[in-house]
């Protein structure tokens, strides 16, 4: 290598007189012969793979390492900065609509100004929630007129607009973990207090449905109770109904015939006062039979047995009978 | 004839034929209910026609005339063996009760009539 750099300089200087044009352009053309003959050399130590090369190519790839953590952490500063401005561009917009409105300017610069403020916040990349209520607000301040609470509406915008980060997504807040424990607690307490009220209804329900049909079969039986007297009552009313029509008969001849009105003779005797009047129980069914003051013959209106009585002389009165 | 041309004739024979009945009948049921035998020995001397509420008997006068052939023993009996048997029992049994119920009738037709 030396070698030959040695002849092309020995060849140069012997060659051309020096200062000159024609030396100048054989420098340079030697020079670029020289680059060139370098790069293919450092290429050759490349390849040969020498431990001062793997030592510099080490070095290098750190710094180049180094390099490029920085320049993120640049980007990241100029990213920064830039939404900085935005947001300080965008607060500024928000100003300038406030002065606007207040002093009553026409709607159609209000509603440029609403533009340009909607195109500033889509530039900040907001969610789509927080973009929404934005585009309410603005709707609501482009449709009326300005007025004082016209100015709130755009303070409360303005307020919106610092609050919001810049975000590229839906908004997803994470609650620490001690909270969301203890709401995941709540909620599951109150599940198994859901679950308890439906298992207190459902019980609840199944007694008033019992309760019901007590009810119901209550109904029932007594209705079958008094259906079963009434028509008692009725055929014991049409029994003697059916006695009093055949008496009045009998009274009529002036005789009570006891086949003649459906109705049976007791052996057992009824003892009384002359003169006595009042009321017995009757021997067979217990019912009250009457006696009354001239009577010979007593009938029970139940069982419709006729019984005789036997007066006993002595002084007149009213008295209680005992049969 | 004459009676179907006059409604207010007609409505008057109607009350005669079916409430005046009707309307005797449930107030003997209700003074025979729950009576014992002296309570109703008690009525009967008073005077079944005594008895009646001066309303009652003046709806009954006013009335007049008209057919009292449903008004009979009977008529009194069955109507009181409805509320009270052992009173109507007391009665088939008895003579002197059924002579002087049979008499009142008369009396009380007498001022109907």
């Amino acid at each position: 290598m030396n070698d030959l750099r040695d002849i092309i300089n020995h060849g140069l200087k012997g060659s051309k007189p020096p200062g000159s044009q024609e030396q100048i352009d054989e420098v340079q053309k030697t020079a670029g012969h020289i680059k060139v003959i370098d790069e293919t050399v450092s290429t050759a130590d490349k390849l040969a793979g020498g431990p001062a090369y793997r030592e510099q190519l080490q070095k290098s790839r750190e710094e180049l390492a180094a390099l490029t953590e920085e320049n993120k952490k640049l980007l990241e500063q100029v990213h920064r900065a830039d939404i900085a401005t935005i947001k300080s561009e965008l607060g500024g917009k928000i100003d300038q609509l406030t002065e606007t409105v207040n002093r009553g300017a026409p709607r159609e610069k209000i509603s440029d100004q609403i533009d340009e403020i909607k195109k500033t916040a889509t530039t900040l990349g907001l969610g789509s929630t927080k973009m929404s209520e934005l585009n309410e607000m603005m709707s609501f301040i482009e449709k009326l007129r300005p007025t004082k609470d016209l100015a709130d509406q755009i303070k409360e915008a303005k307020d919106l607009i610092k609050n919001i980060e810049p975000q590229k997504g839906e908004e997803a807040p994470e609650l620490p973990a001690s909270i969301a424990l203890q709401m995941k607690k709540m909620d599951h307490d109150l599940q198994i207090t859901l679950a308890r009220m439906e298992d207190e209804r459902q019980e609840r329900q199944h007694k008033f449905e019992l309760t019901m049909l007590e009810f119901k079969d209550n109904r029932e039986f007594k209705k079958a109770e008094i259906e079963a007297k009434i028509a008692v009552e009725r055929e014991r009313n049409e029994l003697l109904g059916s006695i009093i029509s055949r008496f009045g008969a009998a009274a009529a001849k002036g005789s009570i015939d006891a086949g003649a009105i459906g109705a049976k003779v007791s052996g057992q005797v009824i003892e009384a006062g002359e003169g006595d009047f009042g009321e017995a129980a009757c021997p067979s069914c217990g019912n009250i039979i009457a006696i009354a003051k001239d009577a010979a013959k007593t009938i029970c209106p139940s069982c419709k047995t006729i019984y005789p009585i036997h007066r006993i002389p002595k002084e007149p009165g009213t008295v209680e009978i005992d049969v | 004839m004459k009676l179907m041309s006059n409604p207010k004739g007609l409505i008057g024979a109607l009350a005669k034929e079916f409430v005046a009945p009707d309307f005797l009948a449930g107030y003997l049921q209700e003074e025979a209910k729950g009576k014992t035998v002296p309570q109703f020995y008690k009525y009967i001397e008073e005077g079944i026609w005594n008895n009646l509420p001066p309303g009652q008997k003046q709806f009954l006068i006013n009335q007049k005339p008209w057919n009292l052939e449903w008004f009979t023993f009977d008529f009194i009996l069955k109507a009181i063996a409805k509320s009270n048997p052992t009173i109507a029992c007391l009665i088939m049994t008895s003579p002197q009760l059924q002579k002087e119920i049979q008499s009142q009738i008369e009396d009380i037709k007498h001022q109907l009539s």
